[in-house]
């Protein structure tokens, strides 16, 4: 191609405090990380603007966007409408009237004037809070991190999956089998056939939309340094023992789905795990 | 002293310029190749997903050779092969891979190819150029079967057509060209290929003359133009008349008829359809009915599944995969109809008889004869349709049989509801992917 196909703008602040907290028998000391980042689609030359093309399935980082004004990386969602109370099947709308034909739905020319806009697809606002605690030959550091000000698509069941490959979910058991179910779940009826534009539009709709924001307790670290006098004896500067843990998991999240939004890239995406180690680290 | 520095400086510059061409010469990434030599541009013919293999399945899957049960359109997972089964008006393509993505894929290697001869002025390079141009107008031609309406000799200068796309650089605007010159700039490629192609290539992916041949006789065959179709029919036949005997295959094999068997003039095969796969497309009993039990393609085309439905093997694959081969036995189909069409009943029924023979249990075919032309035409087109099934040849002969006033309207029922296209609907030219409609604001298929 001969030409540019879109512009973009972004601009963010990056701050990094440190702080001593307590400096006399117990030492604390802070360094605190903290990043905005916002960008921008400035210009925009590619016409093709169906409804589907906004929406990517869950599992998937979000498409670009391509809207003037909007981030590069925007979540929007198929409006909702509720689950059919006669049979579970998911509605949305479709010209501003609650309509089922995914199909008309997932290809709407209409682009993004019949989505729901929720916000960025990446943090902005992120960081970290790095603590060492200390008392004598003891320290114990604490790394936390955080990122705020962003959405997530979470995955659920696709029938047309189930049914030709097998591949389960497990808010099926939560999913609408009698009239009345729609009061409590969004997940719709097992239509014992396939409708793929039914499970796209349910995969790209409102309700599996989830806030992203969260604060990580990343890893804790225990040291113990040995005096240099009783080191006299060794040909070694210093010695010291420690024990961490990392991937301690979150400490703090929007989404009530028990959803880790850093790992929810792809079906099969799982969470690192948590990993322990003592050893003994030394200078000769 | 300091003439000397301004000298060496003025030498530098100089230097430096010319080493600025070198400089531009050099490809940005070691790794791009600019196929400049007859032997890199054979090898963009010959890679064939991008070529002969992956041609369309929107008009098998649309015709009436084949049917699904309820279960298995339950089973479905692409909502474009349910709606191109139904015949529904719009969004019948899915929205990464496409016939019509396929097509245009494949016709920019051909332009691709047909650029750089000329573009690089490679020498020898007429059988290239032929190959080329042999694939790019059975690329429109197949194209235009898919998203067009039947050839209309009285509209043709009016009905929409496709855009024909020439030249590699993709900055050319698309425009819909009218059916005229889409057909004509077929004929014109098939024409020209075919002063330049030798008779027959080394391999059966690389269109020969017969191969443009043949193309020529299909096409003004879809067009009504009997007396080229069979002209062109004939002259294939001069060069290459092979038919295989049914008699030598093992009706027991899973897949009977072998791959680059010898009446292929090309080898072409679909792109993977679950619609269309081997366990799921099913033939109807009124058409499985129409075989004599010495007509050898009875065993050798059909196999029972358990349910005791038909289910189709005589793909020209020698495997489950289904073939649009240009071959032999349609080029005597051709030649056989327009005869007919002609009103030469017994030279008609002469190659008919040809054809049957070959197919029949040894010593039980009767050759059969017609006492007019319809009854000769009621029978080639009977026999067209026994013979040509799987081919992906149906759904243009449907077009143009309604054109021509046969009324054949097809139905399907699905869960209890009766979809029907009645004939020469508007739906007999499958909707354009949206989103190129979209991208180029070329004009839908009217609806």
């Amino acid at each position: 191609m001969l030409w540019n196909v879109a512009g973009m703008k972004g601009h963010g602040l990056d701050i990094e405090l440190k702080t001593r907290n307590i400096d006399k028998a117990i030492k604390w000391n802070s360094i605190i990380n903290f990043s905005i980042y916002n960008d921008k689609v400035t210009n925009y030359y590619l016409p093709t603007t169906f409804a589907n093309n906004f929406v990517v399935n869950s599992g998937s980082i979000a498409p670009i966007s391509g809207i003037v004004g909007l981030p590069v990386y925007g979540v929007f969602a198929y409006k909702w409408a509720g689950l059919d109370p006669k049979t579970g099947d998911p509605q949305g709308y479709l010209n501003g009237e609650v309509s089922k034909d995914y199909t008309k739905i997932l290809n709407s020319a209409k682009g993004i004037e019949d989505l729901e806009y929720f916000g960025s697809a990446i943090p902005t606002k992120y960081g970290s809070f790095i603590n060492t605690v200390a008392y004598r030959q003891f320290s114990l550091d604490v790394g936390i991190t955080y990122k705020f000000g962003y959405w997530f698509r979470r995955s659920s069941i696709n029938y047309t999956d189930l049914i030709s490959s097998r591949d389960g979910h497990s808010d099926y058991a939560k999913r609408w089998q009698n009239p009345g179910d729609e009061l409590w779940t969004n997940v719709p009826s097992n239509p014992y056939t396939t409708n793929s534009a039914r499970d796209a539009f349910y995969n790209g709709s409102s309700v599996l939309v989830e806030r992203g924001d969260h604060i990580r307790l990343q890893y804790l670290t225990l040291n113990y340094s040995f005096r240099k006098e009783n080191l006299a004896n060794l040909p070694i500067q210093n010695l010291q023992l420690f024990a961490s843990a990392n991937n301690l998991g979150i400490l703090w999240k929007a989404n009530k789905a028990g959803i880790d939004p850093d790992y929810n890239w792809g079906t099969y995406s799982l969470k690192p795990v948590t990993t322990y180690s003592i050893g003994l680290r030394t200078q000769f | 002293m300091k003439n000397i520095f301004l000298n060496l400086f003025a030498l530098c510059v100089l230097f430096s310029i010319i080493g600025c061409s070198d400089f531009l010469d050099e490809k940005s990434d070691s790794r791009l190749a600019t196929p400049v030599t007859l032997e890199d541009n054979q090898a963009l013919m010959d890679r064939t997903f991008n070529t002969v293999l992956s041609n369309s399945i929107s008009g098998q899957i649309s015709a009436d050779e084949i049917y699904i049960t309820d279960a298995d359109y339950g089973n479905l997972i692409n909502e474009f092969e349910k709606r191109l089964y139904t015949w529904q008006p719009g969004e019948v393509s899915s929205s990464d891979e496409n016939d019509w993505g396929s097509c245009y894929r494949r016709i920019n290697v051909c332009n691709t190819v047909l650029y750089n001869i000329d573009h690089y002025q490679i020498a020898g390079a007429e059988n290239l150029k032929g190959q080329a141009l042999a694939l790019r107008a059975a690329i429109y031609l197949e194209a235009a079967q898919v998203y067009c309406l039947a050839y209309n000799g009285n509209t043709a200068n009016t009905d929409l057509g496709l855009p024909l796309r020439l030249d590699p650089d993709m900055n050319i605007p698309s425009k819909r060209s009218s059916l005229k010159e889409t057909y004509n700039q077929v004929i014109n490629d098939l024409k020209e290929a075919a002063t330049l192609l030798p008779d027959t290539q080394i391999a059966l992916i690389r269109p020969s003359k017969a191969t443009a041949l043949g193309y020529l006789s299909r096409t003004y065959l879809f067009m009504g133009d009997y007396q080229n179709a069979l002209e062109y029919g004939k002259q294939t036949l001069g060069i290459h008349n092979d038919l295989i005997d049914f008699n030598t295959l093992n009706p027991s094999d899973s897949y009977p008829i072998k791959s680059m068997n010898t009446e292929v003039l090309l080898h072409s095969s679909m792109v993977y359809s679950q619609l269309l796969s081997s366990s799921m497309a099913k033939i109807p009993q009124s058409l499985y009915n129409t075989y004599d039990n010495n007509d050898l393609r009875k065993s050798i085309y059909f196999r029972l599944n358990t349910a005791q439905q038909i289910l189709f093997k005589g793909n020209y694959s020698g495997g489950a995969t289904r073939m649009t081969c240009l071959a032999t036995d349609e080029i005597y189909l051709n030649v056989a109809e327009s005869y007919a069409r002609l009103n030469d009943v017994t030279k008609a029924m002469q190659i008919l008889n040809e054809l049957l023979k070959k197919r029949w249990k040894t010593g039980t075919y009767i050759p059969m004869s017609a006492n007019s032309q319809d009854e000769a035409l009621d029978i080639i087109l009977k026999e067209r349709r026994k013979e040509l099934l799987f081919r992906g040849l149906r759904w243009s002969d449907l077009k143009r049989y309604n054109r021509d006033g046969a009324g054949i309207s097809l139905q399907r029922i699905i869960n209890g509801t009766t979809h029907t296209l009645p004939p020469n609907d508007l739906r007999y030219a499958i909707a354009i992917p949206e989103d190129i409609i979209k991208m180029t604001g070329m004009p839908q298929n009217p609806r």
